[in-house]
């Protein structure tokens, strides 16, 4: 038994605005698997980076919305088909941060299925030349399936202990002011990518080192790509020089930022080129510095 | 504690912040250039609120909290496994949204979790605390997690601060900005030892339909943040829709009002707290006590509930074992429940002697 992705969608072509783009890929990814939107338990919006820099409610509920999913269930007559939104902010890492809570409500039977879905956007919905992250939509079904050996497995998350956080986003409100809601601030550390890599290699090396994970049964490696080749940097100074194929999406699509493992990971399934019992590493990288993995058993 | 083959998860220690300053409601409506028409601390039974200073953020208040619940905990924090940020407002370094890395990050750092635990920030606006109550629990009970650290700081103010600026009619979508107050929660949950403590449900439902009847973002006005409330149409579309609800939980959890012992809704105001509980005493057939201590503290936010819970565990205002049932109501349009006996916090706060 495990936690599965039923569904998934990616695509640059949503609406400009950060609730758009995440309802568009919401109802595809729902159409995709002909799945009912009453059938929805948690809808779970991983994006960080939003429309006019709204803080309240969270960007999920507005999503749920605009998704048609459930907007209304006691009018509706259905109470017992609801949906629970809320946001996770947890950079790139946020994909797989909703994926070990989803599992947490599988496994206590408070959820069969949930809805993640991401699209970054710079807060004046505008191609802006200083946002570093390009806007994709992006969602994923997930479920717990019966089935043997399938779904995710051996999750691991770590943040460096130093007092360096490698990348920054912010406003501030008062040094903004009357254009705050369209604003925002990125700076990034000189070393920022290099020492990222480092720290995400040395995470796996530790998980192979220490048997917790074979870095021999890994097929596929869906990886953060802040820039082209990373992933590859990555695997190669975790020792990852197999059979595994490193996934990179960055000619294409630059960072996704926080759609980026569900779009990489969508090009995979929807490139018919996955089999049964194939395994992919997720893997992201970013600021904090912070990195999370977890296997995939196709 | 194990039900059936599922562990219980209980709240093992609470910790609080608030800034010194303290703020009348008369204060508030005398800096106002236009003032409303009716008795503002009348209708929505606040008159005191705490008032952030210009050190204090989203960040230090959160940080004050966390190391209040870890002097009353029997954790360190390298044996913490999770530390959950659910705080609406991310501002650190004064008045600066921040996006990234998310506030938890930071906070994992300065209290001293191990690298390997797990950090981030969940929001969902008003109900944040007691939606990661829900997802905790639900971690504590698969055993994702043996425990796990909610934090929350709330400086929400500012918001305050523009509607004194900005309201220029006697109706303003800004009125409801003038009800909150700055406060930092932070709670402590793992395994219960007894069958009887813990919390027994949570059940949560978005009515995302009347998802943007209350926005908060940056003004276009005025430097700062805004909260733009149809504070009326959220109120009926609420109470129309929480009978049937209630009546659903009840009969889904097989509960009545004898089963509790005190009820704690959001603290949004008086009236409409009092509309609330109202409906729920013909469901529930008895209601519970009610703490509010709306009158101190105003609308805290995300951790309004246990901003009340700590205000009536330091009174030592509370029966021995309490069980709670805590109503949330917050924009989304979220409403939820969670119904917990919370021995271990009142043993925490000591009992009346």
């Amino acid at each position: 038994m495990g936690t599965v992705l039923k569904a998934s969608f990616a695509s640059p072509d949503g609406p400009p605005s950060s609730v758009g783009m995440a309802a568009f890929a919401a109802k595809n990814c729902l159409a995709q698997c002909g799945m009912s939107i009453s059938e929805v338990d948690l809808l779970i919006n991983v994006g960080v980076f939003r429309d006019d820099n709204i803080i309240e409610p969270a960007m999920a509920p507005l999503i749920q919305k605009q998704a048609g999913l459930n907007p209304d269930p006691v009018r509706r007559g259905s109470l017992d088909h609801t949906t629970l939104s809320f946001d996770i902010n947890d950079g790139p890492g946020g994909f797989l941060t909703a994926v070990r809570v989803a599992e947490s409500f599988f496994k206590t039977g408070r959820a069969r299925h949930a809805l993640v879905v991401g699209g970054d956007i710079h807060p004046s919905r505008t191609p802006h030349r200083d946002f570093p992250f390009s806007t994709m939509a992006a969602a994923a079904l997930l479920a717990f399936a019966e089935g043997d050996g399938q779904g995710f497995s051996g999750f691991h998350f770590k943040t460096s202990s130093n007092g360096s956080f490698g990348f920054s986003a912010n406003v501030d409100l008062m040094a903004n002011g009357l254009i705050s809601r369209s604003s925002m601030n990125f700076e990034m550390e000189e070393d920022y990518t290099d020492r990222l890599i480092a720290f995400a290699s040395e995470m796996l090396l530790e998980l192979f080192q220490s048997g917790r994970m074979n870095a021999e049964a890994i097929d596929y490696v869906v990886v953060s790509q802040q820039i082209k080749g990373l992933g590859r940097r990555i695997a190669e100074a975790a020792g990852l020089n197999g059979k595994a194929r490193v996934i990179d999406l960055y000619d294409q699509y630059g960072d996704a930022h926080t759609s980026t493992l569900m779009v990489s990971y969508h090009h995979l399934a929807g490139g018919d080129l996955l089999k049964k019992n194939d395994r992919i590493l997720f893997l992201s990288a970013g600021s904090g510095l912070s990195a999370s993995c977890a296997l995939y058993t196709v | 504690m194990v039900i059936g083959s599922m562990i219980k998860a209980q709240f093992e220690s609470l910790g609080v912040f608030f800034p010194d300053r303290i703020v009348s409601t008369e204060e508030l409506i005398d800096r106002m250039p236009v003032k409303p028409l009716f008795d503002l601390e009348f209708l929505t039974g606040v008159k005191d609120r705490r008032w952030r200073s210009d050190a204090q953020d989203s960040y230090t208040i959160a940080m004050a909290a966390a190391l209040d619940c870890l002097k009353k905990s029997r954790y360190s924090p390298e044996q913490i496994d999770v530390l959950i940020c659910a705080s609406i407002s991310h501002f650190k370094g004064g008045l600066n949204l921040w996006m990234k890395p998310d506030l938890s990050k930071f906070l994992k750092k300065s209290l001293g979790l191990r690298p390997d635990a797990m950090s981030f920030c969940m929001t969902n606006a008003c109900a944040g605390m007691l939606t990661a109550v829900h997802i905790l629990n639900n971690m504590i009970q698969t055993g994702a997690v043996r425990n796990g650290l909610i934090v929350s700081g709330e400086c929400i103010t500012p918001i305050a601060d523009t509607a004194v600026r900005e309201i220029k009619e006697t109706i303003d979508l800004q009125f409801a900005s003038l009800t909150v107050g700055d406060s930092g929660v932070a709670l402590m949950m793992d395994r219960a030892e007894d069958e009887n403590e813990g919390i027994e449900f949570a059940d949560f439902v978005t009515l995302a339909e009347f998802a943007d009847l209350c926005l908060a973002m940056p003004s276009n006005e005025n430097p700062g943040l805004a909260m733009y409330a149809r504070a009326v149409d959220i109120h009926q579309e609420a109470i129309l829709r929480l009978p049937r609800i209630l009546k659903f939980v009840m009969k889904k959890h097989q509960i009545t009002g004898r089963d509790f012992d005190y009820v704690i809704p959001h603290q949004t105001s008086t009236r409409a707290i009092e509309a609330a509980l109202a409906l729920c005493e013909k469901h529930l057939q008895v209601l519970p006590e009610a703490l509010i201590s709306i009158d101190r503290y105003g609308n805290t936010a995300s951790t309004s509930h246990f901003v009340v819970l700590h205000d009536h565990l330091e009174n030592k205002r509370l029966k021995k074992n309490s069980k709670i049932f805590f109503l949330a109501l917050a924009s989304g349009m979220v409403i939820g429940f969670v119904a917990a006996r919370i021995g271990k916090l009142e043993a925490c706060y000591g009992y009346r002697s």
